[in-house]
């Protein structure tokens, strides 16, 4: 998605080989990313701020990357943070996001993964205060209080649960959601169950997006997770 | 746990057992008072006949007949301050009476000269000697015990008002030894019900007389701070663990996404797929192991628990797997009773339900049935038509690693281990039964819990 001005990303992660590893990723998603390589340094970077979102680790020399944040959050850094960690079992993803961390991902990771929920908080941060009542993208259209979707100004007929599933993809379109955003935001679970529950609710939401249609909307991104696609011409509307 | 009554509490024990040997020491101290004292009195009773009878022998010897009848009736005018009365009854060889205050001859041997307790007619008793003072007269003598049996009475009294006495006291000093000492038991019991309830930081307070009490406290003390140590050792391994493993799996993974890049093999495009997602396999496993381990750790540990409804979490989770279930072919039925609360982790509760669905779902073919029932208890069932599980193997399901034959690829065996061990977490147990077709997975609250 093109954007004339950066995501600008603050990345504290003391291990090398990582930080290089996630800055190069980052960049070539063409955002812009400023390094720290333990906690005081990153405090001191967050500080100064102009960052869109903080990508901390969790074990970082010095300071751990909970002490960070609520040591930003008390300085009055307001920024999102994206916690990386190597305790990935859901006891610390609660924790963690408990602590005042916006999001948490568990190392290793897919790329795509990394980069959707970097996109994924920015877009939740500078959109923080408005509430469209609808939301557009290609022919779509999500009316949020009356809970109803339409394509081509056709009603789909959703279950709340799917226009749920609709309206996070909405919030997120033209952009990667992977399988564990969706059971976060969506089923408000922080584990991935062993069979393909999310795959299976999404194939549902797509036949009802799509059937009846000429082009698809809900693209798979595989091993990642799923993407609303407009079609390349706009749409009439 | 609810408090012992008096008669289970080990002071309410030692407070009624004290109570019970200083009754017992007092009466064993009143039956031999008044045995010395029953001698004792019969010995002066005995002289008192003895010398009687011997005087009254002594004149008829010397007076004949006569002169013993007018002595005894001397003897009888006399009326005594004290109320002791005496009977004499002279009577021929047939035992007929000659003279005395007596009408019947007693049951006495004269021959042997025997001296005995003899009760009256009138109700009253007489200790008497009875002898043979010729060939065809005899002489019997008795004197009452009026003092005797009163002073028996007093003795009684007396006892009996001591007895009272040390109870009450015994009852008072047991009582306040007793409460001092349960006050101090309680702190520690006190102390270990925090602890349970998720304070680990609680400590009994060891203060006071250096006695077994102290001692104990001490213990306790020492003992929790082992169990915090442990549990903090516990993590830290476990974080370590995950840390030095997912570091290295991290960079392994990077190093094949850049090889990736640099190929268009298709071949080697699909074994490096492979192999990262032998990474990701080899992640979860951790993870699983991790979970199990931590929340085993943290079985009785109600911290971070809060009131959640049940009832919302399986909702949701039936809606996620209802879809699953059509499109698998398989029926899938919800029975939840609304609104029921529980002091549980959610996640962790939703953790447990996952797992048992999915279970369920991996077992059943197309065409079966799964069902998830929620009531109040909690009791959580999820039950499908599958093929069952061996009754050998109904307990083996739940250990770690175990998958049975005929499971399709993919997972670790874990699932049901967690799910166990997040019940147990709870005060829940986990069981499987058969559903004649099928298993039945039955959560419900430990028994005695």
């Amino acid at each position: 998605m093109a954007q004339s001005d950066p995501i600008s990303v603050l990345l504290v992660e003391d291990d090398a080989g990582a930080r290089a590893n996630i800055a190069a990723i980052l960049s070539s998603a063409g955002m812009r990313v400023e390094q720290a390589e333990d906690g005081p340094t990153g405090l001191h970077r967050a500080g100064s701020g102009g960052h869109d979102v903080i990508i901390l680790d969790r074990m970082l020399p010095y300071l751990s990357g909970i002490d960070v944040v609520t040591r930003m959050r008390v300085a009055g850094v307001g920024a999102p943070v994206l916690m990386l960690s190597a305790l990935g079992r859901s006891e610390h993803r609660v924790e963690g996001l408990e602590s005042g961390v916006d999001d948490y991902l568990a190392k290793p990771f897919e790329p795509d993964e990394l980069v959707a929920r970097v996109r994924a908080l920015w877009r939740r941060a500078s959109q923080r205060g408005s509430h469209d009542p609808v939301l557009l993208f290609g022919d779509l259209e999500c009316h949020v209080k009356a809970r109803t979707a339409f394509r081509q100004g056709r009603h789909l007929p959703l279950s709340p649960k799917e226009f749920e599933l609709f309206r996070y993809l909405m919030d997120h379109a033209g952009e990667v959601v992977t399988r564990e955003m969706l059971l976060r935001h969506v089923w408000k679970l922080s584990f991935d169950p062993q069979t393909n529950v999310v795959d299976v609710n999404v194939g549902r939401l797509r036949r009802k997006l799509e059937e009846g249609f000429d082009s698809p909307v809900l693209e798979t991104v595989w091993g990642t997770g799923y993407r609303l696609i407009a079609r390349t011409e706009p749409a009439s509307a | 746990m609810p408090k012992p009554g008096l008669f289970r509490s080990v002071f309410g024990r030692v407070t009624l057992s004290a109570l019970l040997v200083s009754l017992l020491s007092t009466l064993a101290l009143y039956l031999v008072v008044r045995q010395i004292v029953d001698n004792d009195g019969r010995a002066m009773l005995a002289r008192g006949v003895d010398t009687d009878l011997a005087g009254l022998a002594d004149i008829f010897v010397s007076g004949g007949h006569a002169e013993l009848q007018a002595r005894m009736a001397d003897r009888f005018a006399v009326h005594r301050q004290d109320g002791e009365q005496v009977w004499y009854l002279l009577a021929d060889a047939n035992g007929r009476r000659m003279a005395g205050n007596l009408d019947r001859w007693p049951a006495i041997a004269p021959e042997v000269s025997e001296a005995r307790f003899v009760a009256l007619p009138g109700g009253e008793r007489m200790f008497a000697r009875a002898t043979r003072l010729g060939p065809d007269a005899r002489l019997v003598v008795g004197h009452s015990d009026h003092r005797g049996r009163a002073l028996q009475a007093r003795l009684a009294m007396a006892f009996a008002t001591a007895g009272a006495l040390i109870a009450m006291f015994s009852l008072l000093a047991g009582h306040f030894a007793a409460r001092r000492l349960r006050e101090r038991v309680e702190a520690v019991n006190a102390t270990f019900a925090a602890v349970r309830a998720g304070h680990i930081e609680a400590r009994a307070l060891a203060v006071g007389d250096s006695d077994e009490l102290t001692e104990l406290a001490v213990n306790t003390n020492a003992m929790l701070d082992q169990v915090e140590r442990l549990i903090q050792a516990q993590r830290a391994v476990s974080d370590q663990t995950a840390h030095e493993i997912r570091t290295p799996l991290m960079h392994l993974d990077t190093r094949i996404l850049k090889a990736m890049e640099v190929t268009q093999d298709e071949v080697l495009l699909r074994t490096l797929e492979q192999s990262r997602a032998e990474i990701r396999g080899v992640v979860r496993l951790l993870d699983s192991l991790l979970d199990i381990a931590g929340t085993q750790a943290m079985r009785g540990d109600l911290r971070g628990l809060a009131e959640i409804n049940l009832s919302d979490i399986a909702e949701n989770l039936s809606d996620l797997y209802g879809a699953s279930a059509e499109e698998l072919g398989i029926g899938f039925h919800a029975r939840i009773a609304p609104g029921i609360l529980f002091r549980a982790d959610p996640m962790q509760m939703m953790r447990l339900l996952s797992n048992l669905l999915d279970n369920g779902f991996k077992y059943v073919p197309s065409g079966g049935n799964v069902s998830l029932e929620l009531t109040a208890g909690p009791r959580i069932v999820v039950q499908d038509d599958g093929p069952g599980i061996p009754l050998a193997d109904r307990r083996r399901i739940f250990e770690r690693y175990v998958r049975l034959d005929g499971a399709p690829d993919g997972g670790h065996g874990l699932g049901l281990s967690l799910a166990l061990a997040i019940a147990e977490r709870h005060e829940l147990s986990l069981h499987v039964e058969d559903a004649a077709p099928g298993a039945r997975f039955v959560v419900q609250p430990e028994e005695g819990s």
